[in-house]
């Protein structure tokens, strides 16, 4: 398969920090941001800045709530974000399966 | 939105197995993600305890109320232990919801389970209620409507959550058939059910629960 053959992959979910936040989120489930920053090995820094790309690009919506008057911030899928993962899980199977 | 091809090695030549490899270790990284961050899902067990136990002590009296014909007592105590089960129930769930917040996972299932029983419980006590009230009960017995919406809720716990729900829901049913062939301890017969539908399902949740728990440490 050519270079030019080979499907193209959504640049915003190639990175492994990015992948793994929206994989962390994909069953459906409100994950604050400490949790993913241990969960996930990251940096505060690292994950507010990939949180920030995802959320504008639609793909996790954040929700900020009081917790005895402490903020938090929770992160959630969103269905143009679960159908972006779909579609990267079928090309990399694709990729996987059909050579 | 940018599109970029697979990552390659910086220099190497591009090759299909490289490709591959590189496919492979995506998706096993996704999953190693989903399975470090998934959490077990606490069962609540106490508050479903707390309805078969309503559902036992409320059916068992009004069996032996009707049989004394103290019918006028009915209504106050169905009331009386509604309310104290959804004090406890509402109290209960804001006890969750504040413990999933200080933990920073709110998991999709139970807030699914959750609206689902929001929906069977407002069918039930409204049903129940104008049939009590109004004398008029063309919509069916309360105690077999709140053991059918009982047994639908659990159902529906099951297929979501964990199939011992799902048995007690059965249970339920079959209890309710039941009825149909000893009309006389019908009553008697839908609490025993109810009851042991909700209790026992739930006690082998939270055991199966406490279980998986102590392995997890």
């Amino acid at each position: 398969m050519s270079r030019a053959d080979q499907p193209k992959f959504d640049k915003l979910l190639m990175s492994r920090t990015r992948l793994g936040i929206i994989s962390a989120l994909v069953g459906g489930d409100k994950m604050e941001f400490t949790y993913l920053r241990d969960s996930l090995g990251l940096t505060d820094g690292n994950l507010s800045v990939q949180i920030s790309n995802l959320e504008e690009a639609e793909y996790i919506k954040v929700e900020k709530v009081f917790l005895d008057r402490k903020p938090k911030t929770f992160c959630r899928i969103t269905n143009r974000g679960q159908r972006a993962l779909k579609h990267l899980v079928k090309q990399l199977e694709g990729l996987v399966d059909l050579r | 939105m940018k599109e970029e091809h697979l990552p390659q090695a910086a220099g190497s030549k591009h090759t299909d197995a490289e490709g591959q490899s590189a496919a492979a270790e995506n998706l096993k990284f996704m999953r190693a993600v989903v399975q470090r961050t998934d959490r077990q899902i606490k069962p609540e067990a106490p508050v479903i305890i707390v309805w078969g136990l309503i559902c036992t002590i409320l059916y068992s009296a009004v069996h032996f109320l009707m049989k004394a014909d103290l019918q006028k007592w009915i209504l106050p105590l169905y009331l009386t232990l509604i309310a104290f089960g959804l004090g406890h129930t509402f109290y209960a769930l804001r006890q969750v919801a504040r413990r999933q917040k200080s933990a920073g996972y709110i998991p999709k299932v139970p807030r699914q389970v959750t609206w689902i029983w929001l929906i069977v419980a407002a069918h039930i006590l409204a049903w129940s209620l104008l049939g009590m009230l109004l004398n008029d009960y063309s919509a069916g017995d309360p105690a077999f409507l709140a053991a059918m919406g009982l047994s639908i809720a659990l159902a529906a716990t099951g297929i979501l959550y964990s199939r011992e729900w799902l048995y007690g829901g059965a249970g339920i049913f079959a209890g309710m058939f039941l009825t149909y062939f000893a009309k006389d301890y019908g009553y008697l017969i839908l609490g025993l059910a109810t009851g042991a539908g909700c209790i026992v399902p739930a006690i082998i949740c939270q055991r199966n629960f406490n279980r998986q728990e102590r392995e997890n440490e």
